[in-house]
């Protein structure tokens, strides 16, 4: 049984939503892209997703004491008997458990020994990822981080996961040498660096709510997705983020894309 | 997701049972479960089910309606006129008459889906969900139309 994402005026519905946000599973990689790329652009459905957030924080019951629970004396007196017979196998099961603890303390020593054990690290290779999808008017297109062409006027969104929280930060440059903030935007009449932006971990591909589009210049628009275990400022960035360290003094994960802008083509979309 | 589409009906306490309802009704017929449908669409479609089946149970059910259902719903109430009087009007009469039509209005009108969704929701075919909803078409129709021979607001 299939069922689809959208109403019938073409925006994510209740069950949609919780589909995607709950069973992520069950939605597959064109749905989801195309969801994505709507909620970048509806503000109906991004305020939808964030009270669908929003109430559930708010059911998140704080963690409950424990407390000691009251026995009645029978209870209690049987279970005296119990651990007194447990006791009495102690000297035969000791050596077994004794042996086991050794067994388990090596694996884990094994395990944990590491040459820099302040070093921040998130397991796995897909520890945090991160993809650009390019809209171009037609249907958003995932990139593959490849050298890819765009046009003035296509936008460009992010999507990312992470497995653990964090504070993420995306560049953008071009060929001329100009900055710019991805995500997070800063307004344009602030000045100074901007800060990156804390994240949860998000275990399903989380859409940035920030887009770009790309303008006329001349030349490759370059974009760094750069996600450190600390809060940064773009100051802190190295001047070639996507080589070595971004960020002195973390140990930080960088994803850089490229794209070739074709000035040929013109403006594809119309000015957002 | 269960709590929050209860609320969408009903009370914050008549939502929370609802809650209770609803996965007791899943440990019952989990059996049933055929996987033709993902987890989240069938806990939307029996959370849905039973928030109705309690509007129309409801002693109270002109009050939950009249005090939480339209609110609940104001933006469906605002954005559409055949879901409004559908909401307004209609949903108390054809809650008691047909429950499934009572359904397939709440899909069709206040969720927005499509009929073809809807028919794969409740198991039935596009054109079946078609049918019933020109006869919930003809009822809001009547009812407008009594209401204007009476030369009041329906």
């Amino acid at each position: 049984m299939n069922i689809g994402l959208f109403d019938r005026d073409g925006h994510l519905t209740e069950l949609g939503l919780d589909r995607l946000t709950y069973e992520p599973s069950t939605v597959n990689a064109e749905s989801t892209l195309v969801a994505d790329n709507h909620l970048l652009n509806c503000n109906i459905c991004r305020g939808a997703l964030a009270q669908l957030k929003d109430g559930d924080a708010a059911m998140v019951l704080p963690p409950r004491k424990a407390t000691p629970a009251a026995l009645p004396q029978p209870a209690k007196d049987a279970l005296g008997a119990r651990v007194l017979a447990f006791r009495r196998r102690l000297p035969v099961l000791g050596g077994i458990v004794a042996l086991a603890a050794v067994a388990f303390f090596a694996v884990r020593l094994t395990q944990t020994t590491d040459p820099t054990p302040n070093e921040w690290r998130i397991k796995g290779d897909n520890a945090f990822t991160f993809n650009v999808y390019i809209h171009n008017g037609d249907t958003p297109v995932l990139t593959t981080h490849a050298a890819f062409p765009v046009a003035p006027g296509d936008r460009m969104g992010f999507v990312v996961t992470a497995d653990a929280p964090g504070h993420l930060l995306i560049l953008g440059w071009d060929d001329q040498g100009h900055t710019y903030s991805c995500f997070p935007q800063q307004d344009g009449l602030t000045a100074g660096p901007t800060s990156s932006a804390p994240i949860e971990a998000q275990a399903s591909p989380w859409t940035v709510p920030a887009a770009m589009a790309f303008d006329d210049v001349p030349g490759r628009e370059h974009v760094a997705a750069i996600f450190c275990p600390g809060p940064f400022t773009s100051a802190d960035v190295s001047s070639a983020p996507c080589e070595g360290l971004p960020v002195a003094g973390q140990a930080c994960v960088v994803k850089c894309a490229s794209f070739d802008k074709r000035l040929d083509q013109g403006p594809r979309l119309e000015a957002p | 997701m269960v709590l929050r589409r209860g609320r969408r009906f009903l009370p914050p306490d008549g939502a929370e049972d609802v809650l209770h309802e609803v996965f007791i009704r899943v440990l019952e017929r989990y059996g049933e479960f055929r996987h033709q449908a993902s987890p989240a669409t069938w806990l939307f479609t029996i959370t849905t089910r039973l928030c109705l089946n309690r509007l129309r149970d409801s002693r109270r059910q002109g009050q939950l309606l009249a005090e939480h259902g339209p609110t609940a719903f104001a933006q469906c109430l605002e954005s559409n006129s055949e879901a409004a009087i559908f909401l307004k009007e209609i949903w108390r009469f054809v809650l008691q008459e047909d429950a499934e039509l009572a359904m397939i209005g709440t899909l069709y009108h206040i969720d927005g889906m499509t009929t073809a969704d809807i028919g794969a929701m409740l198991g039935v075919s596009d054109r079946t969900v078609a049918n019933r909803l020109a006869r919930l078409t003809a009822i809001i129709s009547a009812h407008v139309a009594a209401g204007s021979a009476h030369g009041g607001t329906p």
